[in-house]
C-alpha cells in the first residue's frame, strides 16, 4: 500500500505564536502577522538577529538569522518583539499533542515542523487532502495558528511540498507530480542543500533540481561524494525512511556565544573557549559521550565565518582537553588580529564514554586524566545540585560569564536538551 | 480589554469552576462587583498553547443584562475579564 506522510509545518513559528498570543490571550486588536513585524533576540547585548518575521517583513526583504540593523535598514517600520521562549514552547507542546491526537504516528522534527504517518487513516478522516484540510483547520480553531501541510509519499517529498507556498495551505507533491511541481526549483530548495553544495553543484552547471536528478549519477559520485548521491536519489524523490517517534541521540555538541564586545587578543579569546569547552564537556558528560573530533568556529566584525577541526588519537569528554585543542586549532585559524563577535566550540564524531585508549604522546598523562574525569564529574555534580555559580575557575574571578553559550536559564525549556 | 479581575468561585467536586461574582476597578478607580446571574458555557481553550477556561456570564448591572467574557489561566491561575460582548 502506497504510504501517506505529512509535514506539518508552523507558518513563521515564533512570530505566529506571539501574535496569537498577544490577540487571542492578551485581547490586541493588531495582529503582528499582518505588519512587517519580526521576533528579535536581545539588542543591548548584540545578540540581536531575526528569530522570525511576517510575510510582509519578508516581502521587504527581511531573512531570519541577520542582524536587527540590517533589518531595520531594508525595512525601517519593522516592529520588533522580544522572544517569550515559555510561550513557544507550550505552543510547540500542544501543537505536537494534537497531531499525536490526530496521526497515528508523529516524529517531531524541530520546535515547530514534525512528520505524520497518515497511512490508513482514509476510512477515518477521508482523502488525505480532506484529512490535511481537517488537520489545518482544527490547529487553527483550537491553537490559534496557521500551518503549512505538505502531503506525499515520504519524508522528504512531504518536506518539499510543506514548502510551497505560505502560509496557511495546503500542498501535494506525490511521486508523479514532481516532474511539473519540483523540478523547475532552484536547487538551493532542495533539502539538505546549503550554500556550500549549492555552488558546488552550479560549477556543475546544475542550477534546478530537475537538471540534478537528471544529472549522470556517476559524475555526481565523482564531484560530490557520497552526500551527493544522496542529493542525486532526493532529486529523484527517493528517500528511505521511516519514523522516528523518539528523537535520534546527538550527533554532536557545540556551544557559540556572540560577545559584548568584540575580542581582539588570544587571553581574552581563550577565556572564551574555556568557558564554551565547560558547557559543552558537561553536556557530553551528562549524555556519557566524548567525541574526536573538535572544531573551533569564528565569526569576525564583519560577519565573515570560518571554522577550523581536528580529530583527536582518542575520544575525550575532559573539559581540559577540549579546552586545549581548541586553543591549539584557534591559534592555527586566527590571524591574531581580526577582531571576533562570536566564538563556538563543536564536538562531534561521538563515541559511547568508557575505555580510553592511552598512548604515549598524550599531552595528559593517564594518572592525570583519571583525576581530571573525576574532578570533571565532581564539578558536574556540584554545579548540578547548588547552581551554576558554586564554582568557577580562578581565570574566572570577577568575570560575568563562567560557563559561555547554549540557552540562558529562562530559555531552557526541555525542548532542546539543557546546557 | 484584559483587565486582571478578582473572583468568588466555587470549585466542585467533579472538578468544574463556576464563578459566582468578581470584582474589577473602574476607570474612577472604584471597586465595582459583579454578580454573575448566569454562566453561559464553559469552554477549555488553548490558544496560543495556554490553557485556560473561557466562560461566557450573564450578570444585571446598571438596570441592563451584560455579557461578559471572564478567563481563568489554568497554570497561573488568574482571570481576566476579556472583553463585554453586550
Amino acid at each position: 500500500m502506497e504510504r501517506v506522510i505529512f509535514h506539518v509545518d508552523v507558518n513563521s513559528a515564533f512570530l505566529s505564536w506571539t501574535a496569537t498570543y498577544r490577540i487571542k490571550v492578551l485581547g490586541e486588536t493588531l495582529d503582528l502577522r499582518e505588519i512587517p513585524s519580526a521576533v528579535a533576540g536581545d539588542r543591548e547585548n548584540r545578540q540581536g538577529v531575526i528569530l522570525a518575521k511576517s510575510q510582509p517583513a519578508k516581502k521587504c526583504g527581511v531573512k531570519t538569522g541577520e542582524p536587527i540593523f540590517q533589518a531595520l535598514k531594508k525595512c525601517p517600520e519593522l516592529t520588533i518583539v522580544p522572544p517569550d521562549y515559555a510561550l513557544y514552547v507550550e505552543a510547540s507542546r500542544h501543537f505536537t499533542a494534537l497531531l499525536r491526537q490526530f496521526a497515528p504516528v508523529v516524529e517531531q522534527y524541530s520546535i515547530d515542523e514534525a512528520w505524520a504517518d497518515m497511512t490508513g487513516t482514509e476510512g477515518l478522516y477521508g482523502s488525505p487532502v480532506a484529512a490535511a484540510e481537517m488537520l489545518r483547520q482544527k490547529i487553527y480553531d483550537e491553537l490559534g495558528f496557521t500551518v503549512n501541510i505538505g502531503i506525499s509519499t515520504n519524508k522528504l517529498l512531504a518536506k518539499m511540498a510543506g514548502d510551497f507556498e505560505k502560509p496557511n495551505k495546503v500542498h501535494t507533491l506525490y511521486p508523479w507530480e514532481m516532474e511539473k511541481k519540483l523540478w523547475p526549483l532552484p536547487v538551493r530548495e532542495l533539502f539538505m542543500v546549503g550554500p556550500a553544495t549549492e555552488k558546488k553543484l552550479h560549477l556543475l552547471g546544475i542550477e534546478t533540481i530537475g537538471q540534478l536528478a537528471q544529472a549522470d549519477p556517476k559524475l555526481i559520485r565523482q564531484k560530490l561524494y557520497k552526500p551527493g548521491l544522496a542529493l542525486w536519489n532526493s532529486a529523484n524523490g527517493r528517500y528511505s525512511d521511516t519514523l522516528l517517534p523518539v528523537p535520534e541521540d546527538n550527533k554532536g555538541y557545540g556551544n557559540a556565544t556572540t560577545l559584548p564586545a568584540d575580542v581582539t587578543d588570544a587571553a581574552q579569546a581563550y577565556r572564551v573557549l574555556l568557558s564554551l569547552c565547560e558547557t559543552v564537556g558537561t553536556r557530553m558528560r551528562r549524555d556519557n559521550k566524548s567525541a574526536r573530533c573538535i572544531a573551533v568556529s569564528l565569526r569576525t566584525k564583519n560577519f565573515v565565518n570560518f571554522s577550523h577541526q581536528t580529530t583527536l588519537a582518542n575520544a575525550t569528554d575532559s573539559t581540559e582537553e577540549l579546552f586545549r585543542h581548541a586553543c591549539r586549532i584557534f591559534d592555527e585559524a586566527w590571524d591574531g588580529e581580526t577582531p571576533l563577535r562570536q566564538l563556538g566550540v563543536q564536538a562531534t564524531m561521538l563515541e559511547e564514554r568508557g575505555l580510553r585508549q592511552y598512548d604515549l604522546f598524550s599531552v595528559i598523562s593517564a594518572e592525570d586524566y583519571e583525576r581530571k574525569a573525576k574532578l570533571d564529574n565532581t564539578v558536574d555534580d556540584l554545579r548540578e545540585k547548588y547552581g551554576e555559580g558554586i564554582l568557577r575557575r580562578a581565570r574566572f574571578v570577577g568575570a560575568e560569564v563562567v560557563l559561555a553559550g547554549g540557552l540562558s536559564k529562562e530559555r531552557r525549556t526541555g525542548i532542546t536538551k539543557p546546557v | 480589554m484584559n483587565l486582571q479581575i478578582e473572583v468568588i468561585s466555587v470549585f466542585a467536586a467533579d472538578g468544574t469552576i463556576t464563578p459566582l461574582r468578581f470584582r474589577m476597578e473602574d476607570e474612577a478607580h472604584c471597586l465595582q462587583t459583579v454578580i454573575i446571574s448566569q454562566v453561559v458555557c464553559a469552554t477549555p481553550i488553548q490558544y496560543a498553547g495556554i490553557d485556560a477556561i473561557q466562560y461566557l456570564c450573564k450578570a444585571h448591572t446598571d438596570d441592563r443584562e451584560r455579557l461578559f467574557e471572564l478567563r481563568f489561566t489554568v497554570r497561573t491561575h488568574r482571570w481576566t475579564l476579556f472583553r463585554v460582548v453586550y
